[in-house]
């Protein structure tokens, strides 16, 4: 499967509706305890229930669900290793989260600069001067392969299916 | 107010009266400073504190489970050295404390797994820094406790071992994902526990269980040591049975670290219980984003009747706004797996943890990574590389780092009024194991009211404030950053009104 000049399939905005930045809509939405009102549990797997408490509050542009082949791509660039059922079963329930993350694009965040963290701190730097560290027989003991003192690791490059998963 | 012995009911049904009168041994119910006293009184020894919870283990765990390992062993020693310490009239405050160590904290002395079979056996070859500072304090290991695997989960039922049980009622979750130390704390199995708070994994499992829990402001406590989940929301903090306590843990811990470059060198609050009796003068901000349509009936009254016992103390209650509280949740669900899909990518099988080895290397990641992470894990990588990568990193990790700014920016203008903000820290009581696993983000909404705090840094106290149905209800302070001080004084005030923090499950055994 080649996923290299693929499409991104972005996710729809709500241009019209937004006036001012970073406030609500006005419409009353349900709030984040909708579900807990809802009775029975909404059964995971179901694409069009998972997203039926936000459409509910008047918000219709969340719906995205994920086919099997995105999930096997994305799992490929985790390195992790899935049962075809587990596929199946992710698939649903990252539909179903994704569709509630949708309701962020009730928000105009356009004018909005990003927050990767909170503190007021920059650079933080320290001396460049030798310090303790561990041995290398404790930074081994761990490994579950080591060499002469060295990591063991299988062949990276020249071999049949080596990792590299560039086309 | 109220007689400290007699919790006011303000028409939330009371629990059946239990605590020191039930008979349990007196040594585990103790809080952290009263095992103080005596301590330095040497009306008992901490080896005689260490025994007791020793046998408080052996007699609740096989219920309750809140230890993955126990040990005792390590216990013993550090018990005998406490006790020569006081003996020297050295001690700290905490030498002689038993504690509970959530099991994502790296130990020298004992296996540090993260309740994840990929780390199974696994031996740390340093402490992490806030276990160091504990252990030159002269605190008590008595083991590591459960968790979500990695700290992913609300309810410990996602441990790779086994769910930990409430001792309020054995059929419901103690919350999570440092459900393991809040139910050693609240069944007498330590008199203090070490958790980590990523979006309520301290606040939320203390409420559950009855018991205080702390998350100290972003950069307070270091994660030096702390296995990465989100590295821009973990925070390392307590549980304890007063928050007096809570002070003091957090105390020994806090600090600068060169070895975590967020933490802040600044001055650490020290506890002072007698310096404000009241709280006139003290601004409490009671935003409606968080009395909300859905939520338990019996919670909402116990948190309106607290919050109205702040007001008797003399708070002035003043109406905020937090307009993006909504938006805390799904903002969350795509930073949190994002930065965890990053940590987690250090789990190859290559220097440490197991592995599953393949024809090729690519096979022995995905097969070392695929059979050793459970599910919930495996569903925020997931979820985390979709976010992150191409075609959809602005749609998803720039959109929420756009309204983490909102959220954050919500709390700075609401400080600018109030010194403290009152709220619920869960929406419900803790629920039955199993009434919420096949539903993921049914899950996720436990922690609806917390991870507000952590999406911008601020510190929150979770404190017991009544019972709903017989189970514990939690209030919640939020202050601004590295305000603590304010967290402990409006706390404590309404600790001591109330009474509520000296009710103990018997666990059948009084």
């Amino acid at each position: 499967m080649h996923w290299v000049g693929r499409v991104a399939k972005p996710l729809r905005t709500r241009q019209t509706s937004i006036r001012g930045h970073g406030h609500i809509r006005s419409n009353a939405s349900p709030g984040p305890l909708a579900m807990l009102d809802s009775g029975p549990k909404m059964p995971v797997g179901n694409e069009a229930s998972g997203t039926a408490w936000l459409r509910a509050g008047g918000d219709e542009s969340m719906s995205h669900s994920l086919s099997l082949a995105e999930v096997e791509h994305v799992a490929g660039l985790a390195r992790l290793g899935l049962a075809p059922d587990e596929m199946e079963r992710l698939r649903d329930q990252l539909s179903s989260i994704l569709g509630h993350i949708g309701a962020l694009n009730r928000l105009d965040t356009e004018a909005i600069s990003p927050t990767a963290q909170v503190l007021p701190l920059t650079n933080v730097l320290r001396p460049d001067e030798t310090r303790p560290s561990l041995s290398q027989d404790a930074a081994l003991a761990n490994a579950p392969r080591a060499i002469d003192g060295f990591f063991a690791v299988q062949a990276v490059l020249g071999g049949a299916g080596d990792g590299d998963d560039t086309p | 107010m109220t007689d400290p012995t007699t919790p006011s009911s303000h028409g939330v049904p009371a629990a059946p009266p239990t605590g020191p009168a039930s008979g349990r041994d007196d040594l585990t119910t103790l809080t952290a400073a009263g095992a103080r006293r005596l301590l330095d009184a040497r009306e008992v020894s901490a080896v005689e504190v260490t025994e007791a919870h020793l046998a408080r283990i052996a007699a609740v765990d096989d219920r309750v489970r809140a230890y993955i390992e126990v040990t005792a062993g390590v216990a013993r020693g550090q018990a005998e050295a406490a006790d020569a310490r006081i003996a020297r009239g050295e001690a700290a405050p905490l030498t002689g404390i038993p504690v509970a160590l959530k099991d994502v904290l790296c130990t020298t002395d004992a296996p540090t797994t993260a309740a994840s079979r990929i780390l199974a056996g696994y031996r740390s070859p340093y402490d992490a820094t806030a276990v160091a500072r504990l252990r030159a304090a002269g605190a008590i290991f008595l083991g590591k406790a459960n968790t979500d695997e990695f700290a992913m989960g609300s309810s410990t039922e996602n441990s790779a071992f086994f769910p930990t049980h409430n001792p309020w009622d054995l059929g419901r979750v103690p919350g999570g994902s440092s459900g393991g130390p809040a139910a050693a704390v609240a069944a007498g199995e330590a008199i203090a526990g070490i958790g980590s708070d990523t979006s309520g994994s301290i606040r939320q499992p203390a409420g559950f269980c009855g018991v205080v829990g702390l998350k100290p402001t972003y950069g307070r406590v270091s994660r030096y040591g702390l296995i990465a989940f989100a590295s821009s929301l973990d925070q390392v903090g307590p549980f304890t049975r007063s928050v007096e306590d809570a002070a003091l843990v957090m105390g020994a811990m806090a600090g600068h670290d060169p070895l975590d470059a967020t933490t802040v060198d600044l001055p650490v609050p020290q506890f002072r219980p007698e310096a404000e009796a009241d709280l006139r003068g003290v601004r409490v901000g009671v935003a409606a984003e968080y009395t909300v349509e859905g939520m338990e009936p019996g919670v909402k009254a116990a948190v309106d009747a607290a919050i109205a016992g702040l007001e008797a103390l003399g708070a002035e209650l003043v109406p905020i706004s937090l307009p993006h509280t909504e938006y805390a949740l799904p903002t969350y669900y795509i930073t949190a797996p994002a930065e965890a899909s990053a940590n987690l990518a250090r789990f190859d099988g290559i220097r440490f943890g197991n592995v599953v080895e393949g024809a090729t290397l690519r096979e022995t990641y995905e097969r070392t990574r695929g059979e050793g992470f459970g599910p919930e894990v495996k569903r925020r990588i997931m979820l985390g590389t979709y976010a992150l990568s191409s075609g959809y990193y602005d749609a998803y990790y720039v959109k929420a780092q756009k309204v983490r700014t909102l959220i954050k920016r919500d709390f700075d203008l609401a400080f600018e009024t109030v010194d403290v903000i009152a709220c619920p820290t869960s929406p419900t009581v803790a629920f039955g194991i199993g009434a919420r696993t096949d539903d993921p983000y049914q899950m996720y909404l436990a922690d609806v009211f917390t991870i507000p705090a952590n999406m911008s840094g601020i510190p929150g106290l979770a404190l017991p404030c009544g019972f709903s149905g017989g189970m514990p209800v939690s209030l919640q302070l939020l202050a601004k950053p590295f305000d603590e001080a304010s967290l402990f004084r409006v706390g404590h005030a309404y600790e001591q009104s109330q009474g509520w923090h000296l009710r103990h499950p018997d666990l059948g055994l009084a």
